[in-house]
């Protein structure tokens, strides 16, 4: 069984914010409510003054205390490592994104970040928060895995799109876009990477691209001293670097 | 002994517990129906469990310290705590019931709760373990107050009953206070001592809750008590209010002191909190001004001062619940420039509203008892 892992470069990312687009268009998420996320840091004042940026999808962790704390067990792992959410089984009652170290948990039925509010121009049929213009094939939905257009009063979360990698042939070292009869099963995240920053693979295959980028890269993860060991790694070589703070910086 | 509570300001609370639940719960539902949980301020951006969740914690806290002076007298046989204790019992069981309206407002599904936990087998999960704690906590209460009710106070059973309602109580918030304390991602809370901390709030609102309602119950007059009932008031109660509110003081001073010499990432919400005036109004006016006054010889007995320390503490302790749950919260996780350093949050009218309504229903079913229960019974010496 494979584990899926995701390495982001740093050096190559651009903070295009296409890997954040992608993915609203592939999960149906609502302007704001961003899965994938591209955050931006500033640091110091001119002429000193910093930008950097960090992509953020859900770590997938190994250890995820997102499940832990779950009552129902709607957050749970697949055999293949990913962390996915039950709709079916999820009370909303929000504890996982308090337990969430990196915050990539979403709730929809809140007070929209983008207004106006979509919800409300293309309404809910009753069964779904809302009626997105554009939509993933009815037959991809599936509750159990929190894939689809999310239902009201439960968590979403990042699914590495599992509606896609699941269906990649078994013993697959990498999924990469550059392999033809492998595109249709990468992440919208990664295969929208213009630059190149995104590869995703079999962590557990020492033969797959993504563990020798990690170990030729020194790939880092992000708190990693939670020990909730993160299946997304960060090459930050020269010209990156991961956040120290959760927060924006100090004052 | 059964004495006749006169307890004339019971129909004003009992109405207007009735009035603010209907009118609050209409509120609340409407805006639920037609807004959703976007009525509430909490979001996805960090704030994710706002003022009914803050709501639900004072609430359920008061009913574990209510049930500690109760158990006082039913599981450890202090019988100069038996006039408050059949006060303490209902009004525990009031606002659980309370406390329990609040959440399951806040919650995105709160009927599918009642089949996805039990059959869910999630034993890593503190609010399983609290759920199943309070649940035995209400049915052992529900038996007890029968138990007290028909007059049977001190039988093998009825103290069987009675010590299954206190370390259910003390369980259930012990579990709670896990639930805040085990989360390492949040410094503010992360502390294996966070069960204490609760306990000792619980303690305070628990004493301080059975004084407010035994003034309640007879027109604020210590006069027209019954002499057991002026005797624990003028003695032991005051003694144990000075106690725990000595400890309470203790705990928050070092939980604070602590927090602000830290340099952790994200413990510099300690500095927010602390910068708060509702902090200092928690500490100096619900924490040091009533254990003073509980302290003082010449005051501690007087009436004015007993109900002066007991609100001044039972609102500390609601005000240092609400920063404590929001407080977790306001340092962002990973949300970069999008959200500022500190979330911040301001509860919406609709969220006001279920936390008025979790209260209100519990004063009504408090007043509710004291009307028709005989709360003021004790035991034939």
């Amino acid at each position: 069984m494979a584990k899926w892992g995701m390495v982001i470069d740093l050096e190559k990312c651009t903070g295009c914010q296409a890997c954040t687009t992608a993915c609203g268009m592939e999960n149906n998420r609502l302007p704001g409510e961003h899965w994938q996320d591209v955050l931006f840091y500033t640091d110091g004042v001119y002429p000193s003054a910093k930008l950097s940026w960090l992509p953020r999808p859900c770590m997938q962790c190994e250890n995820p205390s997102c499940v832990a704390v779950c009552p129902t067990k709607a957050t749970y792992q697949t055999a293949d490592g990913v962390v996915l959410i039950d709709w079916n089984k999820c009370i909303g009652c929000k504890y996982c994104m308090i337990a969430c170290p990196y915050g990539v948990r979403f709730y929809t039925d809140a007070k929209q970040v983008v207004q106006p509010d979509l919800r409300k121009v293309f309404a809910s049929d009753g069964k779904h928060s809302w009626s997105p213009p554009y939509k993933m094939p009815d037959a991809q939905e599936d509750w159990t895995k929190g894939i689809g257009v999310q239902p009201n009063g439960v968590v979403s979360k990042c699914t590495f799109c599992y509606h896609k990698i699941s269906k990649a042939p078994k013993g697959t070292a990498d999924i990469d876009e550059s392999i033809a009869e492998l595109k249709e099963f990468v992440p919208a995240c990664v295969r929208t990477c213009a630059p190149k920053a995104r590869y995703f693979g079999d962590l557990d295959n020492p033969a797959s691209q993504v563990n020798k980028l990690i170990a030729d890269k020194s790939g880092v993860r992000l708190l990693d001293h939670t020990g909730n060991k993160p299946k997304v790694y960060y090459l930050t070589g020269a010209g990156g670097s991961v956040p120290s703070t959760r927060a924006k910086s100090k004052s | 002994m059964t004495t006749q509570t006169i307890a004339p300001y019971n129909g004003a609370v009992l109405m207007g517990g009735i009035a603010a639940t209907v009118l609050a719960g209409a509120a609340v539902l409407w805006a639920l129906m037609t807004e959703g949980h976007a009525a509430f301020n909490s979001s996805s951006d960090g704030i994710s469990w706002g003022l009914p969740v803050a709501a639900y914690v004072f609430l359920a806290i008061g009913s574990t310290g209510l049930t500690m002076v109760a158990a006082l007298a039913l599981v450890f046989g202090l019988k100069g705590f038996y006039p408050v204790a059949k006060r303490c019992v209902w009004l525990a069981i009031a606002m659980l019931i309370g406390g329990f309206a609040s959440l399951a407002l806040e919650l995105g599904h709160p009927f599918r709760l009642l089949w996805a936990i039990p059959l869910s087998g999630q034993f890593s999960s503190p609010l399983v373990w609290m759920g199943i704690f309070y649940l035995v906590a209400l049915v052992a209460m529900a038996l007890k107050f029968q138990r007290l009710h028909n007059g049977d106070w001190d039988s093998p059973g009825s103290k069987k009953v009675g010590q299954a309602a206190m370390v259910g109580e003390m369980l259930a918030i012990f579990t709670m206070g896990l639930a805040f304390g085990m989360m390492f991602m949040r410094p503010f809370w992360y502390n294996g001592l966070a069960p204490v901390n609760f306990l000792i709030a619980a303690a305070v609102a628990g004493v301080g809750l059975a004084i407010l309602v035994s003034y309640l119950a007879y027109g604020f007059r210590q006069e027209a008590m019954p002499e057991a009932l002026r005797s624990l008031l003028s003695g032991a109660m005051p003694g144990l209010f000075a106690t725990t509110l000595g400890v309470l003081l203790i705990v928050t001073a070092a939980r604070a002191i602590t927090g602000l010499w830290t340099n952790a990432d994200g413990a510099e919400v300690f500095h927010w909190t602390t910068g708060s005036p509702w902090f200092h109004l928690a500490l100096w006016g619900g924490v040091v001004l009533p254990l003073i006054l509980m302290l003082s010889p010449s005051l501690r007995g007087q009436a004015n001062m007993q109900l002066a320390a007991a609100a001044l503490a039972v609102l500390g302790v609601a005000i240092d619940r609400y920063q404590y749950v929001i407080g977790g919260q306001v340092v962002p996780l990973f949300k970069g420039e999008w959200v500022p350093e500190f979330i911040p949050y301001v509860p919406s009218f609709t969220e006001w509203l279920v936390a008025l309504l979790g209260l209100s229903l519990a004063a009504a079913i408090y007043a509710w008892g004291e009307k028709a229960l005989n709360l003021s019974d004790s035991p034939s010496p």
